[in-house]
């Protein structure tokens, strides 16, 4: 059974978010070239585009990365990650916009080809732009749900981790680019803050993520049993097994049904709903099955029982 | 300068073959690659168009299997 893809999956929640991105991008062209035609009278409006379309995209671009650990720190943040493609999908027509008008004003008047030009052009900046446009351009192309069933989840989410690559190189393609044209320490101060902004975000969550949340006295797990943990939105079944413990999803990968409800069956926790099958070491179904579940990291520490905040493994 | 000709031509005849590709994909192989698509409308075909040219030698490898 699967349901037929539409290009976007509009529900009103879609509308008002593009409808603040779209409206958030023009005003801030806006204004930009608007006070930028003041203080510099001299620029070109093409010049100016250029200038705003890069800033816009960069700064969304940390808005983009900003998104994930926030949500990890406080799940309020959460509207904003389920719909973190469309964002990803302007900041890359933005750049986009950038590029193609750098091509043109920078490169496509002489006598060499506008990507030849580019791609031997003495000042390294433009390339490492390029490069970044061209990851960026990657991720916008496979960012339909079609993208994500084709290259599989870990595949897609591999390929999209090069958004990290994509902003590194982003952060040297301004510092060798725009900082050396425009010496004002503000500028200098602003890419570095957004650094630091991303970069402390990032930590943040990953120290927040880890640790253990106690669950309960050990004894009060029966033997082959479980217990269901909740944390956030998340459901964890955590089993006690031949004097271990183990913690995995509590949704079944088949229908998901609810495994701490099952037990442990020839030492394979068994969904009580259709009686499928995970290792409770590894969430693995034993061969030949191919399902898997997230399993948790699990201790017992005076007789409690502790589960670890993140997944060890994740669901395939 | 050789090089960068060398590679923009590369590019060049990557993605013209890419463009046949896809407006192939599209029309006929998109349905057998995933049944999601079967009947999907021009909007979605739109929209995964430019990852069709960017990634067609995977795409062709997955039609051919089926």
């Amino acid at each position: 059974m699967s349901v037929t893809y539409a290009a976007v999956q509009w529900n009103r929640q879609k509308k008002l978010y593009d409808s603040v991105i779209a409206g958030g991008v023009a005003l801030y062209l806006g204004r930009f070239v608007g006070v930028g035609a003041m203080v510099h009278p001299q620029a070109t409006a093409e010049t100016l585009l250029i200038r705003g379309l890069g800033t816009a995209a960069f700064l969304l671009l940390h808005v983009v990365l900003s998104i994930g650990p926030l949500t990890r720190l406080d799940r309020r943040f959460l509207p904003l990650l389920y719909n973190r493609r469309h964002l990803g999908v302007t900041m890359f027509t933005l750049a986009l916009g950038h590029g193609v008008f750098s091509l043109v004003q920078f490169h496509a008047l002489g006598d060499v080809p506008p990507l030849v030009s580019l791609l031997t052009a003495p000042a390294r900046f433009e390339q490492l732009g390029l490069a970044a446009l061209t990851i960026l351009f990657l991720m916008a192309a496979t960012s339909h749900d079609f993208w994500l069933k084709l290259l599989t989840p870990p595949g897609w989410k591999r390929l999209h981790m090069l958004v990290y690559l994509a902003y590194a190189l982003l952060v040297a393609h301004v510092s060798l680019g725009a900082l050396q044209s425009e010496r004002n320490p503000l500028f200098v101060g602003v890419v570095l803050t957004g650094a630091c902004v991303v970069l402390g975000l990032h930590v943040a969550a990953w120290g927040a993520g880890r640790g253990y949340v106690e669950v309960c006295e050990v004894e009060r797990i029966g033997e082959n049993r479980a217990v269901l943990l909740k944390l956030g939105d998340e459901k964890i079944a955590v089993f006690r097994h031949g004097g271990k413990v183990s913690a995995i999803s509590n949704v079944c990968a088949h229908q998901g049904g609810p495994l701490s409800e099952g037990k442990i069956v020839d030492g394979c926790v068994t969904c009580p709903w259709h009686g499928y099958q995970y290792l409770p070491e590894t969430g693995a179904s034993p061969p030949p099955f191919t399902e898997k579940v997230a399993v948790y990291e699990t201790k017992v520490e005076g007789g409690k029982v502790l589960v670890s905040r993140c997944a060890k493994t994740s669901s395939i | 300068m050789q090089w960068a000709e060398g590679l923009t031509t590369m590019l060049g005849v990557y993605g013209a073959a890419g463009a046949v590709f896809a407006a192939l994909f599209l029309w006929k192989g998109v349905a057998h690659v995933d049944a999601g698509a079967r009947g999907a409308g021009i909007g979605f075909r739109a929209v995964i168009a430019a990852g069709c040219v960017a990634l067609w030698p995977l795409l062709a490898a997955k039609w051919v299997r089926r």
